[in-house]
Formats: structure tokens, sequence, C-alpha cells
């Protein structure tokens, strides 16, 4: 039943986020974006690759602004649509989103936000870096 | 699509009424350190107490205790450790959790 999710990285610590992944049984696709909804990081089916891309470059200006609200940091938005369900994940400057089927075991997926944000902790940090120094 | 900043999905009024009190009367039993609620898709219904950040686990297990007992979802769960013991039923696909002390008994 677990489908062998393929994996573009360079991350080094790429074996730790396979791990936290293939164990969400019910996650169909994850993303990594920049905030202009270039890819760095996939996993799962590529099909549904551009709308999350588009749905990535609209969370980055949503949780900006919505950092802005006075009520801290936003750390992440959960949609809920007729078919799916989808985590946007604030990792600034990237965006994390994570799909999965509407009646899918969600809490499962948020229990694991901070096992993946960990592990991505390396790439955003020299994404931040790199950024900064090519500005 | 709605969005949300916590891991708690919300209620109807009276439902959520009925939950604290429900969670309220279950902590106020001996040895009960913590109790949780949650709904299918493993969102927070209602917690008290001492419960681990881990409330998709509480609606997987339930779903998986099923299938190993005839797809029967009144199956309960009783998962004992060194230093507690969780006791884990669904009921109209709300999921409850009850943490205890080891060697704790709970009778209703």
């Amino acid at each position: 039943q677990t489908e062998q999710k393929n994996m573009s990285t360079n991350a080094a610590n790429a074996p730790s986020l396979t791990a936290v992944l293939q164990s969400l049984h019910e996650l169909k696709v994850m993303l990594v974006c920049d905030h202009e909804g270039v890819v760095l990081l996939r996993a799962g089916d590529e099909v549904f690759e551009p709308a999350l891309q588009r749905m990535a470059v609209v969370f980055a200006q949503t949780t900006e602004q919505a950092n802005k609200l006075g009520l801290g940091r936003n750390k992440y938005v959960v949609a809920f649509h007729e078919s799916s369900v989808f985590v946007n994940v604030s990792l600034s400057p990237l965006v994390l989103t994570l799909m999965a089927d509407a009646g899918a075991n969600l809490g499962l997926l948020l229990d694991a936000l901070p096992r993946l944000c960990s592990a991505l902790e390396p790439m955003q940090h020299s994404f931040e870096n790199f950024t900064n120094a090519h500005q | 699509a709605r969005s949300s900043h916590s891991h708690c999905s919300l209620p109807p009024p009276n439902m959520a009424a009925s939950l604290a009190t429900v969670c309220e009367e279950a902590m106020g039993k001996p040895g009960v350190v913590g109790v949780a609620c949650v709904d299918e898709q493993g969102l927070c219904l209602s917690v008290q107490g001492d419960v681990p950040e881990a409330h998709g686990s509480i609606a997987a297990l339930t779903t998986h205790a099923a299938l190993l007992c005839g797809s029967d979802l009144k199956a309960v769960v009783s998962i004992m450790c060194a230093d507690r013991k969780v006791l884990l039923s669904r009921s109209e696909g709300i999921t409850t959790a009850i943490f205890m002390q080891p060697g704790g008994a709970i009778h209703s």
C-alpha cells in the first residue's frame, strides 16, 4: 500500500526526511518551494505539482500578511477542499506544502510537522544564506 | 478553505460543552492524568491534563484496532508502558483517549 516516494534533493539530511515521509502513509505529495513557486524539493505524484506551486506562491503572500495581524508568526494553514486537504507550512523564505486525500488522518500530518521542519532546517538556512549573499 | 492555527478543530457549541463535561468527569477518576477527544481526521476536539502532542496517533490506533477485530469500530485499545497506561475507544466517530498512571483501573 505504501508508495515509493521519489526524492529530488541535495539536502544533507535527506535520509531522515525520507524516513518521516515514508511513515506518513496517507501523504500523497510533498513540495518545498521558494516564495516565487520555484520547486526545490518534491516527493510523490507530480501531476498536482503546477497547482501546488501556485498554492505555494499564494501562501507565501498570505503568511507574510498574516504575520502582520499581531497574532504572532503564522506557522501553517490547512485548506480543506472537496477531494483533498492541503497543509502549507511557513519555512520562510521557503514554503512546505503537503497534500492528502480529503478523509486522510490530518492529525498525523500535523503531528509530523515539527519533524519535517527540523529535517528541512538546513535547507531553509542554506537558502536564506544563499539569497542574502546574492541580493 | 478554512485556516487553522492550532491542532484543534471546532465542534458545535453544545457538543463542545458536552465533550468538556465528559473530559472533566474522566479527569476526576482516580489515576487519570489526561483525557483527549479527537475526530476521525485526528484533529483534537478537547484535551485536558497531560496528553502528548500526538492526536493523529490517537485516531489512527482505533482505526487500526478495528481492522484487527473484524472491522468493529467499537474495539477498545489498551496500551501499557512503564510509566503510564492509555485506554482508547471510538464512538460515533470520536476517539476518546484516557491517560492513566500505571496500574490504574477504569470502571466506566
